[in-house]
């Protein structure tokens, strides 16, 4: 019983990452039709940000903030300028451009730091008693940290100015336009948000894994796993079934041997593909 | 208020509009008619710079129009698209509040206001997704939409096509209402009951061209414009 219950919040936290992760693929599939693969280099700049900072003396969560803020704005506007030239091309170099940037980025960070992996301390040490067995603090906040940026998203997207019009341009940028909406400054926004969003995962998650540069890779799998089952643009569907395929994933290995759950975990998703080929195209969705 | 010379238009190698020239001022309802596929679309999107390549000279409120659409819709022109317009997965409100959330200090809850009043039935909807509604409301949608922009000129779009006598009514009455509050309206449109509301003058479109400006007052019947310059015209 214990185990399957450390199972679950296991499961619950690589959930939560995945989420925060999908979320910013989503948002920037569903507004500008960009399949991002430099998402999990925003990661793993998010997490060297804050190894760095906490390095310098930093406390951890200026440090956290100093990693959202930067990636976000740096790495966003970064990868906008990349893109923005490419913008009526086809989709395939658009693709390509993102694979491009994600490489040089990602030799970047080895050429700059090391491969090897660097460890930061949780800011908070203590454990909580939970079904038996103490589980670190730490990781339930990650969680909960996790619900509420999401939530956080989920508002903006429903209620504020740019969410509202996030959600315009994604469904007929032309009319968007027409209406006087500022779609420049509307495709920053996004992909701002976008980066920020995997920033926050990458360190939040650095007292977990470390931080090594391909520490985006495995997450950023299964954040497209989740965006395509989800309904690719489809932002609250990204969150619930990452969280999901998190626990399932941990829950599975405990009965599962090896790379079985993997296996499991794919077929699924090829299911929900199929399943969803019918549907009508996607947009930003609530 | 719009002033157009020699406007020309293009969708890569056809040459759509062929030198239109026309005029619209504050306050005036003006109708621009002909048939299918004369350009009168065309005329409306390259003033709007929504497509088309152009040439010729466009000036509003003074000044040349040039650039990016948004940039000239806050300049003060809207526009009215004839189709598959609405923000099909946002609710009726959201669309139109993303339009009036274009005024940083605008009272949102005016414009909704405003935009219920012209237009009851969808402020039955209003939680609705628009992609719900039919295509009568969603022409209404579109419309109140464009005019919660607050525009000093709106370009509309065939906005009586497929819609039910009574509720050609309802968006004649809405250019009305727009004109009398010193709006400028361009309408292209085929229904005699819509123009002779909302346009005082009318321009008549063929190939690409201008050929003839009237006032509506020289069309006493539905029967003597149709006979002469719309669908019945050339058969």
């Amino acid at each position: 019983m214990e185990h399957v219950i450390v199972a679950c919040l296991n499961g619950l936290v690589v959930g939560a990452s995945i989420a925060l992760v999908a979320a910013g693929l989503a948002l920037l599939f569903g507004v500008l039709g960009i399949l991002n693969f430099a998402q999990g280099d925003f990661f793993m700049i998010g997490a060297y940000i804050l190894w760095l900072s906490v390095r310098q003396g930093i406390s951890f969560w200026l440090a956290l903030v100093i990693a959202v803020v930067v990636v976000g704005l740096v790495g966003g506007l970064a990868l906008m300028g990349a893109l923005w030239p490419l913008r009526d091309r086809p989709q395939a170099l658009v693709l390509l451009a993102t694979i491009g940037f994600s490489l040089i980025v990602e030799q970047l960070a080895a050429g700059l730091v090391g491969a090897d992996a660097k460890p930061v301390a949780a800011p908070i040490g203590m454990r909580i008693a939970v079904g038996g067995t103490q589980y670190p603090a730490y990781d339930l906040f990650v969680v909960l940290a996790a619900a509420l940026v999401l939530a956080g998203g989920f508002l903006f997207l429903k209620y504020m100015r740019y969410g509202i019009w996030l959600r315009a341009v994604a469904q007929n940028q032309r009319m968007a336009s027409a209406l006087g909406l500022p779609v420049p400054r509307i495709y920053a926004v996004a992909f701002v948000v976008s980066a920020a969003l995997a920033a926050v995962a990458g360190s939040l998650l650095v007292p977990l894994t470390g931080v090594y540069p391909t520490v985006g890779l495995d997450i950023t799998l299964n954040a497209f796993i989740v965006v395509i089952a989800g309904g690719l643009g489809n932002f609250r569907g990204a969150a619930l079934i990452a969280l999901g395929l998190g626990v399932a994933e941990s829950l599975g290995s405990i009965f599962i041997p090896g790379a079985g759950v993997q296996v499991a975990v794919f077929a699924l998703v090829i299911l929900l593909v199929i399943g969803r080929a019918r549907l009508r195209p996607v947009t930003v969705r609530l | 208020m719009l002033e157009i010379e020699d406007l020309h238009a293009f969708y890569g190698r056809s040459h759509v509009v062929q030198g239109v020239s026309l005029r619209v001022e504050a306050g005036e309802g003006v109708g621009l008619v002909g048939h299918n596929g004369v350009g009168k679309t065309t005329t409306l999107k390259a003033i709007m710079g929504m497509g088309p390549r152009t040439a010729g000279r466009i000036a509003f409120a003074g000044r040349e129009l040039r650039g990016p659409a948004h940039r000239r819709a806050r300049l003060g022109l809207g526009f009215v698209p004839d189709a598959e317009a609405v923000f099909a997965d946002m609710t009726v409100e959201e669309n139109i509040r993303a339009a009036a959330m274009v005024h940083r200090n605008g009272d949102q809850q005016a414009c909704l206001d405003a935009a219920y009043a012209l237009f009851p039935m969808l402020e039955a909807r209003r939680r609705q997704f628009a992609g719900t509604l039919s295509g009568g409301e969603q022409k209404a949608l579109t419309l109140a939409r464009g005019l919660a922009l607050k525009p000093r000129l709106i370009l509309v779009d065939e906005p009586s096509e497929g819609l039910m006598p009574r509720n050609v009514d309802v968006v004649a009455q809405a250019l009305h209402k727009a004109i009398e509050q010193g709006i400028g309206v361009l309408v292209v449109d085929a229904s005699f009951q819509l123009l002779k509301t909302v346009c005082r003058r009318l321009y008549v479109m063929k190939q690409g061209r201008i050929t003839g400006a009237y006032g509506l007052d020289e069309f006493p019947t539905a029967d003597r414009l149709v006979g002469a310059y719309l669908t019945g015209g050339e058969r």
